[in-house]
Protein backbone atom coordinates (compact mmCIF):
# COMPACT_ATOMS: atom_id res chain seq x y z
CA UNK A 1 0.00 0.00 0.00
CA UNK A 2 1.49 3.36 -1.01
CA UNK A 3 1.52 6.25 1.45
CA UNK A 4 -1.34 7.94 -0.43
CA UNK A 5 -3.37 4.72 -0.45
CA UNK A 6 -2.69 4.24 3.24
CA UNK A 7 -3.70 7.82 4.11
CA UNK A 8 -6.85 7.69 2.03
CA UNK A 9 -7.73 4.28 3.55
CA UNK A 10 -7.40 5.59 7.11
CA UNK A 11 -9.36 8.73 6.21
CA UNK A 12 -12.16 6.61 4.70
CA UNK A 13 -12.13 4.36 7.77
CA UNK A 14 -12.38 7.43 10.03
CA UNK A 15 -15.29 8.89 8.01
CA UNK A 16 -16.92 5.46 8.03
CA UNK A 17 -16.53 5.34 11.80
CA UNK A 18 -18.23 8.73 12.13
CA UNK A 19 -21.00 7.69 9.72
CA UNK A 20 -21.74 4.49 11.61
CA UNK A 21 -21.66 5.97 15.11
CA UNK A 22 -23.40 9.25 14.42
CA UNK A 23 -24.79 9.65 17.95
CA UNK A 24 -21.38 9.30 19.55
CA UNK A 25 -19.80 11.55 16.91
CA UNK A 26 -22.41 14.22 17.65
CA UNK A 27 -21.76 13.78 21.40
CA UNK A 28 -18.01 14.19 20.87
CA UNK A 29 -18.42 17.19 18.57
CA UNK A 30 -20.84 18.82 21.03
CA UNK A 31 -18.57 18.25 24.01
CA UNK A 32 -15.57 19.66 22.11
CA UNK A 33 -17.63 22.60 20.81
CA UNK A 34 -18.91 23.48 24.30
CA UNK A 35 -15.50 23.12 25.95
CA UNK A 36 -13.86 25.27 23.30
CA UNK A 37 -16.71 27.79 23.39
CA UNK A 38 -16.07 28.37 27.11
CA UNK A 39 -12.32 28.49 26.51
CA UNK A 40 -12.74 30.76 23.47
CA UNK A 41 -15.09 33.13 25.31
CA UNK A 42 -12.56 33.41 28.09
CA UNK A 43 -9.69 34.01 25.65
CA UNK A 44 -11.76 36.71 23.94
CA UNK A 45 -12.48 38.38 27.29
CA UNK A 46 -8.77 38.19 28.08
CA UNK A 47 -7.90 39.71 24.71
CA UNK A 48 -10.28 42.61 25.26
CA UNK A 49 -9.07 43.16 28.83
CA UNK A 50 -5.49 43.21 27.53
CA UNK A 51 -6.36 45.64 24.74
CA UNK A 52 -8.05 47.97 27.23
CA UNK A 53 -5.19 47.81 29.73
CA UNK A 54 -2.55 48.18 27.00
CA UNK A 55 -4.25 51.34 25.76
CA UNK A 56 -4.18 52.78 29.26
CA UNK A 57 -0.55 51.74 29.63
CA UNK A 58 0.40 53.34 26.28
CA UNK A 59 -1.01 56.64 27.45
CA UNK A 60 0.96 56.56 30.68
CA UNK A 61 4.26 58.44 30.91
CA UNK A 62 6.55 59.19 33.80
CA UNK A 63 7.94 62.75 33.69
CA UNK A 64 11.32 63.47 35.24
CA UNK A 65 12.02 67.20 35.72
CA UNK A 66 15.63 68.40 35.69
CA UNK A 67 17.03 70.97 38.08
CA UNK A 68 17.78 74.33 36.46
CA UNK A 69 21.30 74.26 37.81
CA UNK A 70 22.05 70.78 36.47
CA UNK A 71 24.98 70.78 34.02
CA UNK A 72 24.98 69.14 30.56
CA UNK A 73 27.15 66.27 31.76
CA UNK A 74 24.73 65.16 34.47
CA UNK A 75 21.80 65.42 32.03
CA UNK A 76 23.66 63.26 29.47
CA UNK A 77 24.53 60.80 32.23
CA UNK A 78 20.90 60.66 33.32
CA UNK A 79 19.80 59.96 29.73
CA UNK A 80 22.34 57.12 29.45
CA UNK A 81 21.07 55.75 32.76
CA UNK A 82 17.51 55.67 31.42
CA UNK A 83 18.59 53.97 28.22
CA UNK A 84 20.32 51.25 30.17
CA UNK A 85 17.52 50.74 32.69
CA UNK A 86 15.39 47.65 31.98
CA UNK A 87 12.42 49.34 33.68
CA UNK A 88 12.40 52.02 30.99
CA UNK A 89 10.96 51.12 27.60
CA UNK A 90 11.71 54.42 25.85
CA UNK A 91 12.95 57.88 26.75
CA UNK A 92 12.34 61.29 25.16
CA UNK A 93 14.22 64.43 26.19
CA UNK A 94 12.06 67.58 26.19
CA UNK A 95 14.07 70.81 26.51
CA UNK A 96 12.32 73.67 28.31
CA UNK A 97 11.79 75.53 24.97
CA UNK A 98 9.86 72.61 23.52
CA UNK A 99 7.88 72.27 26.75
CA UNK A 100 6.89 75.90 26.48
CA UNK A 101 5.76 75.46 22.87
CA UNK A 102 3.60 72.57 23.96
CA UNK A 103 2.04 74.59 26.76
CA UNK A 104 1.36 77.51 24.44
CA UNK A 105 -0.23 75.23 21.91
CA UNK A 106 -2.40 73.76 24.66
CA UNK A 107 -3.49 77.18 25.91
CA UNK A 108 -4.47 78.44 22.43
CA UNK A 109 -6.05 81.93 22.72
CA UNK A 110 -5.21 82.10 26.40
CA UNK A 111 -1.46 81.90 25.72
CA UNK A 112 -1.08 85.49 26.97
CA UNK A 113 -1.03 84.03 30.47
CA UNK A 114 2.43 82.59 29.80
CA UNK A 115 3.58 85.28 27.34
CA UNK A 116 3.40 87.91 30.08
CA UNK A 117 6.10 86.08 32.03
CA UNK A 118 9.63 87.40 31.65
CA UNK A 119 11.32 84.05 31.40
CA UNK A 120 10.38 80.46 30.62
CA UNK A 121 9.26 78.95 33.97
CA UNK A 122 9.34 75.39 32.71
CA UNK A 123 12.27 73.03 33.39
CA UNK A 124 13.94 70.56 31.02
CA UNK A 125 12.43 67.11 31.38
CA UNK A 126 12.49 63.48 30.31
CA UNK A 127 9.35 61.58 29.37
CA UNK A 128 9.71 57.89 30.15
CA UNK A 129 7.57 55.03 28.92
CA UNK A 130 7.69 52.37 31.59
CA UNK A 131 7.99 48.64 31.05
CA UNK A 132 4.86 46.72 32.08
CA UNK A 133 6.81 44.59 34.53
CA UNK A 134 8.68 47.47 36.15
CA UNK A 135 8.26 48.44 39.79
CA UNK A 136 7.20 52.09 39.32
CA UNK A 137 7.49 53.06 43.01
CA UNK A 138 11.05 51.73 43.16
CA UNK A 139 12.00 53.55 39.94
CA UNK A 140 10.57 56.85 41.28
CA UNK A 141 12.49 56.39 44.54
CA UNK A 142 15.72 55.80 42.67
CA UNK A 143 15.20 58.83 40.42
CA UNK A 144 14.39 61.19 43.26
CA UNK A 145 17.77 60.51 44.82
CA UNK A 146 19.58 61.71 41.65
CA UNK A 147 21.35 65.11 41.99
CA UNK A 148 20.13 66.39 38.62
CA UNK A 149 16.45 65.54 39.24
CA UNK A 150 14.19 68.14 40.81
CA UNK A 151 10.89 66.22 40.79
CA UNK A 152 9.31 63.10 39.39
CA UNK A 153 5.72 63.13 38.28
CA UNK A 154 4.62 59.54 38.57
CA UNK A 155 0.97 60.23 37.79
CA UNK A 156 -1.90 59.00 39.86
CA UNK A 157 -1.81 55.89 42.00
CA UNK A 158 -4.23 54.13 39.69
CA UNK A 159 -1.66 54.03 36.91
CA UNK A 160 0.53 51.72 38.94
CA UNK A 161 -2.57 49.73 39.74
CA UNK A 162 -3.22 49.34 36.00
CA UNK A 163 0.25 47.97 35.45
CA UNK A 164 -0.36 45.46 38.21
CA UNK A 165 -3.74 44.59 36.71
CA UNK A 166 -2.14 43.93 33.29
CA UNK A 167 0.18 41.39 34.86
CA UNK A 168 -2.53 39.87 37.04
CA UNK A 169 -4.92 39.41 34.10
CA UNK A 170 -2.15 37.71 32.13
CA UNK A 171 -1.02 35.35 34.89
CA UNK A 172 -4.53 34.45 36.02
CA UNK A 173 -5.50 34.15 32.36
CA UNK A 174 -2.72 31.67 31.61
CA UNK A 175 -3.62 29.61 34.67
CA UNK A 176 -7.32 29.56 33.78
CA UNK A 177 -6.63 28.66 30.14
CA UNK A 178 -4.51 25.76 31.41
CA UNK A 179 -7.24 24.58 33.82
CA UNK A 180 -9.99 24.95 31.20
CA UNK A 181 -7.85 23.16 28.61
CA UNK A 182 -7.20 20.28 31.00
CA UNK A 183 -10.90 20.03 31.93
CA UNK A 184 -11.81 20.00 28.23
CA UNK A 185 -9.29 17.22 27.64
CA UNK A 186 -10.91 15.13 30.40
CA UNK A 187 -14.45 15.70 29.09
CA UNK A 188 -13.49 15.01 25.49
CA UNK A 189 -11.32 12.05 26.53
CA UNK A 190 -14.26 10.44 28.34
CA UNK A 191 -16.66 10.97 25.44
CA UNK A 192 -14.18 9.45 23.00
CA UNK A 193 -13.52 6.60 25.43
CA UNK A 194 -17.22 5.71 25.28
CA UNK A 195 -17.04 5.78 21.46
CA UNK A 196 -14.01 3.49 21.36
CA UNK A 197 -15.48 1.23 24.06
CA UNK A 198 -18.67 0.81 22.01
CA UNK A 199 -16.49 -0.42 19.15
CA UNK A 200 -14.21 -2.71 21.18
CA UNK A 201 -15.52 -5.82 19.34
CA UNK A 202 -14.52 -4.24 16.06
CA UNK A 203 -11.07 -3.52 17.51
CA UNK A 204 -10.78 -7.16 18.68
CA UNK A 205 -11.67 -8.42 15.18
CA UNK A 206 -9.11 -6.09 13.59
CA UNK A 207 -6.43 -7.51 15.86
CA UNK A 208 -7.46 -11.09 15.17
CA UNK A 209 -6.95 -10.63 11.44
CA UNK A 210 -3.44 -9.37 12.12
CA UNK A 211 -3.78 -5.58 12.34
CA UNK A 212 -0.87 -3.91 14.11
CA UNK A 213 -1.69 -1.62 17.02
CA UNK A 214 -1.02 1.48 14.92
CA UNK A 215 -3.19 0.17 12.11
CA UNK A 216 -6.06 -0.18 14.61
CA UNK A 217 -5.35 3.16 16.28
CA UNK A 218 -4.89 5.37 13.21
CA UNK A 219 -8.56 5.57 12.07
CA UNK A 220 -9.62 6.38 15.66
CA UNK A 221 -6.96 9.08 15.88
CA UNK A 222 -7.99 10.56 12.53
CA UNK A 223 -11.62 10.38 13.70
CA UNK A 224 -10.67 12.20 16.91
CA UNK A 225 -8.80 14.84 14.92
CA UNK A 226 -11.73 15.38 12.52
CA UNK A 227 -14.39 15.57 15.25
CA UNK A 228 -12.09 17.92 17.18
CA UNK A 229 -11.72 20.27 14.20
CA UNK A 230 -15.48 20.19 13.43
CA UNK A 231 -16.26 20.88 17.11
CA UNK A 232 -13.78 23.78 17.10
CA UNK A 233 -15.30 25.30 13.95
CA UNK A 234 -18.74 25.02 15.56
CA UNK A 235 -17.51 26.66 18.77
CA UNK A 236 -15.95 29.47 16.71
CA UNK A 237 -19.19 30.13 14.81
CA UNK A 238 -21.11 30.26 18.13
CA UNK A 239 -18.48 32.54 19.59
CA UNK A 240 -18.52 34.99 16.66
CA UNK A 241 -22.33 35.15 16.68
CA UNK A 242 -22.42 35.59 20.48
CA UNK A 243 -19.65 38.22 20.42
CA UNK A 244 -21.38 40.26 17.69
CA UNK A 245 -24.64 40.19 19.63
CA UNK A 246 -22.87 41.25 22.82
CA UNK A 247 -21.04 44.12 21.07
CA UNK A 248 -24.34 45.22 19.53
CA UNK A 249 -25.91 45.35 23.00
CA UNK A 250 -22.91 47.24 24.40
CA UNK A 251 -23.12 49.84 21.62
CA UNK A 252 -26.73 50.45 22.54
CA UNK A 253 -25.95 50.84 26.23
CA UNK A 254 -22.70 52.82 25.83
CA UNK A 255 -22.40 54.20 22.27
CA UNK A 256 -18.96 55.76 22.84
CA UNK A 257 -17.20 52.47 23.65
CA UNK A 258 -14.61 51.37 21.10
CA UNK A 259 -11.35 49.53 20.71
CA UNK A 260 -12.72 46.01 21.10
CA UNK A 261 -11.05 42.99 19.54
CA UNK A 262 -12.05 42.95 15.88
CA UNK A 263 -12.06 40.48 12.98
CA UNK A 264 -8.23 40.05 12.80
CA UNK A 265 -8.17 39.01 16.48
CA UNK A 266 -11.22 36.79 15.97
CA UNK A 267 -9.57 35.09 13.00
CA UNK A 268 -6.45 34.45 15.05
CA UNK A 269 -8.61 33.05 17.86
CA UNK A 270 -10.43 30.87 15.30
CA UNK A 271 -7.11 29.43 14.17
CA UNK A 272 -6.10 28.75 17.77
CA UNK A 273 -9.44 27.06 18.53
CA UNK A 274 -9.19 24.82 15.45
CA UNK A 275 -5.69 23.80 16.48
CA UNK A 276 -6.83 23.16 20.05
CA UNK A 277 -9.83 21.18 18.77
CA UNK A 278 -7.61 19.01 16.61
CA UNK A 279 -5.15 18.42 19.45
CA UNK A 280 -7.99 17.75 21.93
CA UNK A 281 -9.63 15.22 19.61
CA UNK A 282 -6.32 13.53 18.79
CA UNK A 283 -5.11 13.37 22.40
CA UNK A 284 -8.57 12.36 23.63
CA UNK A 285 -8.55 9.42 21.22
CA UNK A 286 -4.97 8.48 22.08
CA UNK A 287 -5.66 8.49 25.84
CA UNK A 288 -8.89 6.50 25.35
CA UNK A 289 -7.12 3.92 23.19
CA UNK A 290 -4.38 3.57 25.79
CA UNK A 291 -6.99 3.11 28.54
CA UNK A 292 -8.51 0.30 26.48
CA UNK A 293 -5.01 -1.15 25.90
CA UNK A 294 -5.33 -0.67 22.13
CA UNK B 1 3.27 -26.88 11.44
CA UNK B 2 1.74 -26.91 14.93
CA UNK B 3 3.55 -28.41 17.93
CA UNK B 4 2.44 -28.42 21.55
CA UNK B 5 4.75 -29.75 24.26
CA UNK B 6 3.26 -30.55 27.66
CA UNK B 7 0.98 -27.52 27.46
CA UNK B 8 -1.19 -26.50 30.40
CA UNK B 9 -3.45 -23.52 30.62
CA UNK B 10 -4.97 -22.33 33.88
CA UNK B 11 -7.11 -19.18 33.79
CA UNK B 12 -6.87 -16.56 36.54
CA UNK B 13 -10.25 -17.82 37.80
CA UNK B 14 -8.49 -21.10 38.63
CA UNK B 15 -10.15 -23.07 35.83
CA UNK B 16 -7.72 -25.60 34.35
CA UNK B 17 -8.60 -25.53 30.66
CA UNK B 18 -5.71 -27.67 29.34
CA UNK B 19 -3.54 -30.24 31.09
CA UNK B 20 -0.34 -31.71 29.71
CA UNK B 21 -1.24 -31.46 26.02
CA UNK B 22 1.25 -32.96 23.57
CA UNK B 23 0.18 -32.54 19.98
CA UNK B 24 1.83 -32.36 16.59
CA UNK B 25 0.01 -31.38 13.39
CA UNK B 26 1.85 -31.63 10.07
CA UNK B 27 1.64 -29.21 7.17
CA UNK B 28 -1.43 -29.91 5.02
CA UNK B 29 -3.22 -32.04 7.63
CA UNK B 30 -6.95 -31.77 8.42
CA UNK B 31 -7.62 -32.40 12.10
CA UNK B 32 -10.92 -32.47 13.97
CA UNK B 33 -10.88 -31.40 17.59
CA UNK B 34 -13.82 -33.05 19.32
CA UNK B 35 -15.05 -33.26 22.86
CA UNK B 36 -17.80 -32.00 25.16
CA UNK B 37 -18.29 -28.31 26.01
CA UNK B 38 -15.58 -27.13 28.39
CA UNK B 39 -13.13 -29.79 27.20
CA UNK B 40 -10.62 -27.09 26.20
CA UNK B 41 -11.10 -27.04 22.40
CA UNK B 42 -11.49 -23.27 22.13
CA UNK B 43 -8.58 -22.62 24.53
CA UNK B 44 -6.33 -24.89 22.47
CA UNK B 45 -7.27 -22.98 19.32
CA UNK B 46 -6.75 -19.60 20.97
CA UNK B 47 -3.18 -20.66 21.78
CA UNK B 48 -2.58 -21.24 18.06
CA UNK B 49 -3.40 -17.64 17.09
CA UNK B 50 -1.88 -16.43 20.36
CA UNK B 51 -5.02 -15.02 21.83
CA UNK B 52 -3.83 -16.78 24.97
CA UNK B 53 -0.45 -17.90 26.29
CA UNK B 54 0.16 -21.29 27.91
CA UNK B 55 0.64 -21.37 31.68
CA UNK B 56 3.39 -23.93 31.13
CA UNK B 57 4.81 -25.93 28.23
CA UNK B 58 5.55 -24.70 24.73
CA UNK B 59 3.49 -23.93 21.64
CA UNK B 60 5.36 -23.68 18.34
CA UNK B 61 3.48 -22.39 15.27
CA UNK B 62 5.22 -22.62 11.91
CA UNK B 63 8.59 -22.60 13.69
CA UNK B 64 7.72 -19.70 16.04
CA UNK B 65 7.55 -20.24 19.78
CA UNK B 66 4.54 -18.15 20.78
CA UNK B 67 5.64 -17.48 24.37
CA UNK B 68 8.86 -15.93 23.09
CA UNK B 69 7.12 -13.94 20.37
CA UNK B 70 7.38 -10.21 21.03
CA UNK B 71 4.01 -8.41 21.33
CA UNK B 72 4.82 -6.36 18.22
CA UNK B 73 5.28 -9.58 16.16
CA UNK B 74 1.90 -11.08 17.14
CA UNK B 75 -0.01 -9.42 14.23
CA UNK B 76 2.43 -11.06 11.80
CA UNK B 77 1.78 -14.52 13.31
CA UNK B 78 -1.96 -13.92 13.00
CA UNK B 79 -1.62 -13.11 9.31
CA UNK B 80 -0.44 -16.68 8.75
CA UNK B 81 -3.32 -18.15 10.77
CA UNK B 82 -6.86 -17.71 9.41
CA UNK B 83 -9.55 -17.92 12.09
CA UNK B 84 -13.22 -18.83 11.57
CA UNK B 85 -15.60 -18.37 14.49
CA UNK B 86 -18.94 -19.95 15.26
CA UNK B 87 -20.38 -16.47 15.92
CA UNK B 88 -18.79 -15.13 12.68
CA UNK B 89 -17.38 -11.93 14.27
CA UNK B 90 -17.92 -9.76 11.24
CA UNK B 91 -17.69 -5.98 11.44
CA UNK B 92 -21.35 -4.93 11.17
CA UNK B 93 -20.52 -1.49 9.78
CA UNK B 94 -18.58 -2.86 6.80
CA UNK B 95 -19.94 -4.49 3.67
CA UNK B 96 -19.21 -8.14 2.87
CA UNK B 97 -16.51 -6.98 0.45
CA UNK B 98 -14.88 -4.68 3.00
CA UNK B 99 -15.02 -7.27 5.79
CA UNK B 100 -12.97 -9.60 3.59
CA UNK B 101 -10.78 -6.91 2.02
CA UNK B 102 -9.91 -5.60 5.49
CA UNK B 103 -7.71 -8.63 6.17
CA UNK B 104 -5.66 -7.71 3.08
CA UNK B 105 -5.53 -3.99 3.84
CA UNK B 106 -4.16 -4.85 7.27
CA UNK B 107 -1.09 -6.42 5.64
CA UNK B 108 -0.63 -3.34 3.45
CA UNK B 109 -1.61 -4.97 0.14
CA UNK B 110 -1.98 -2.48 -2.75
CA UNK B 111 -5.55 -1.62 -3.87
CA UNK B 112 -5.36 -3.63 -7.11
CA UNK B 113 -4.34 -6.74 -5.21
CA UNK B 114 -7.01 -6.15 -2.55
CA UNK B 115 -9.73 -5.90 -5.22
CA UNK B 116 -8.51 -8.86 -7.22
CA UNK B 117 -8.01 -11.26 -4.31
CA UNK B 118 -11.20 -10.27 -2.52
CA UNK B 119 -13.32 -10.76 -5.64
CA UNK B 120 -11.61 -14.10 -6.30
CA UNK B 121 -12.25 -15.47 -2.79
CA UNK B 122 -15.84 -14.16 -2.76
CA UNK B 123 -16.44 -15.90 -6.08
CA UNK B 124 -14.91 -19.12 -4.76
CA UNK B 125 -17.33 -19.05 -1.82
CA UNK B 126 -20.34 -18.06 -3.94
CA UNK B 127 -20.64 -14.61 -2.39
CA UNK B 128 -19.86 -12.33 -5.29
CA UNK B 129 -23.47 -11.13 -5.62
CA UNK B 130 -23.54 -10.28 -1.88
CA UNK B 131 -20.38 -8.16 -1.95
CA UNK B 132 -22.11 -4.84 -1.32
CA UNK B 133 -24.46 -6.04 1.41
CA UNK B 134 -23.90 -5.58 5.14
CA UNK B 135 -23.72 -8.60 7.52
CA UNK B 136 -27.20 -7.76 8.84
CA UNK B 137 -28.56 -8.24 5.31
CA UNK B 138 -27.30 -11.80 4.73
CA UNK B 139 -28.14 -15.25 6.14
CA UNK B 140 -26.20 -17.19 8.80
CA UNK B 141 -24.74 -19.54 6.20
CA UNK B 142 -23.57 -16.60 4.13
CA UNK B 143 -22.07 -14.93 7.18
CA UNK B 144 -20.11 -18.10 7.90
CA UNK B 145 -18.83 -18.12 4.32
CA UNK B 146 -17.82 -14.44 4.64
CA UNK B 147 -15.93 -15.37 7.79
CA UNK B 148 -14.17 -18.19 5.90
CA UNK B 149 -13.45 -15.83 2.99
CA UNK B 150 -11.85 -13.36 5.39
CA UNK B 151 -9.74 -16.12 6.94
CA UNK B 152 -8.61 -17.35 3.52
CA UNK B 153 -8.00 -14.17 1.58
CA UNK B 154 -4.43 -13.88 2.89
CA UNK B 155 -3.58 -17.48 1.89
CA UNK B 156 -2.82 -18.50 5.49
CA UNK B 157 -0.72 -21.56 6.18
CA UNK B 158 -3.13 -22.60 8.93
CA UNK B 159 -6.90 -22.33 9.13
CA UNK B 160 -8.40 -22.60 12.61
CA UNK B 161 -12.18 -23.02 12.71
CA UNK B 162 -14.17 -23.09 15.94
CA UNK B 163 -17.54 -24.80 15.41
CA UNK B 164 -17.91 -23.36 11.91
CA UNK B 165 -21.12 -25.29 11.31
CA UNK B 166 -22.59 -24.78 14.79
CA UNK B 167 -25.18 -22.22 13.72
CA UNK B 168 -26.08 -23.77 10.38
CA UNK B 169 -28.67 -26.24 9.15
CA UNK B 170 -27.35 -29.66 7.94
CA UNK B 171 -27.36 -28.73 4.26
CA UNK B 172 -25.40 -25.51 4.81
CA UNK B 173 -23.09 -27.35 7.22
CA UNK B 174 -22.25 -29.86 4.47
CA UNK B 175 -21.57 -26.98 2.06
CA UNK B 176 -19.17 -25.38 4.53
CA UNK B 177 -17.44 -28.75 5.07
CA UNK B 178 -16.91 -29.18 1.32
CA UNK B 179 -15.36 -25.72 1.20
CA UNK B 180 -13.03 -26.55 4.11
CA UNK B 181 -12.03 -29.83 2.45
CA UNK B 182 -11.25 -28.00 -0.79
CA UNK B 183 -9.12 -25.48 1.10
CA UNK B 184 -7.27 -28.36 2.77
CA UNK B 185 -6.76 -30.06 -0.60
CA UNK B 186 -4.98 -26.90 -1.76
CA UNK B 187 -2.40 -27.38 1.01
CA UNK B 188 -3.71 -25.36 3.95
CA UNK B 189 -3.46 -27.03 7.35
CA UNK B 190 -6.97 -27.08 8.86
CA UNK B 191 -7.88 -27.51 12.52
CA UNK B 192 -11.61 -27.69 13.18
CA UNK B 193 -13.32 -27.84 16.57
CA UNK B 194 -16.76 -29.42 16.35
CA UNK B 195 -19.55 -31.19 18.19
CA UNK B 196 -21.05 -32.48 14.99
CA UNK B 197 -20.02 -36.15 14.93
CA UNK B 198 -22.17 -36.73 11.84
CA UNK B 199 -19.93 -34.45 9.82
CA UNK B 200 -16.81 -35.96 11.37
CA UNK B 201 -17.91 -39.38 10.15
CA UNK B 202 -19.06 -38.10 6.76
CA UNK B 203 -15.80 -36.27 6.07
CA UNK B 204 -13.42 -38.60 7.85
CA UNK B 205 -10.03 -37.19 8.88
CA UNK B 206 -7.71 -37.32 11.90
CA UNK B 207 -9.67 -36.86 15.15
CA UNK B 208 -8.18 -35.51 18.39
CA UNK B 209 -10.53 -36.13 21.29
CA UNK B 210 -10.31 -33.78 24.29
CA UNK B 211 -11.97 -34.34 27.65
CA UNK B 212 -11.44 -32.08 30.69
CA UNK B 213 -8.38 -30.46 29.12
CA UNK B 214 -6.64 -33.74 28.21
CA UNK B 215 -6.18 -35.58 24.93
CA UNK B 216 -7.88 -38.93 25.49
CA UNK B 217 -7.52 -40.21 21.93
CA UNK B 218 -5.86 -39.29 18.66
CA UNK B 219 -7.14 -41.35 15.70
CA UNK B 220 -5.92 -41.29 12.11
CA UNK B 221 -8.72 -41.84 9.57
CA UNK B 222 -8.45 -42.42 5.87
CA UNK B 223 -10.60 -40.01 3.85
CA UNK B 224 -13.65 -41.65 2.35
CA UNK B 225 -13.76 -41.74 -1.40
CA UNK B 226 -17.28 -40.21 -1.28
CA UNK B 227 -16.03 -36.77 -0.15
Amino acid sequence: MSLFESLSFHLREALDGIKHSKVMAVATITSIALSLFVLGAFLLFLKNANLFLSRLHDQYKLVVYIKDQADTDSVTQLKRRFEGDPAVESVVYIPKEDALKLVLADLGEKDWIVKTLEKNPLPDSFELKINERADVADLVRRLQSDRAVSRVSSGQEWVAAILRAVLLVRYVGFALVFVLGFTSLLIVGNTIWVTVYARRDEVAIMRLVGATNWFVRTPFLVEGLLTGVVGAVLSFVLLVVGYRLLLGQLQTVAPGLSGFAGWPELKRLGGQLVMMGGVLGFLGSLVSLRRLSV
Amino acid sequence: MIQMYNVTKTYSSGVEALRGINLGIKKGEFVYLVGPSGAGKTTLMRLIYRDELPTSGHVVIDGRNIERLHESRVPYLRRSVGVVFQDFRLIETKTVFNNVAFALRVVGAPSDEVNEKTHRVLEMLGLKHKANLYPSQISAGEKQRVCIARALVNDPAILVTDEPTGNLDPELATDIMRILMEINNRGTTVLMATHNMGLVEQFARRIVHLVAGKVISDQEKVPRSAD
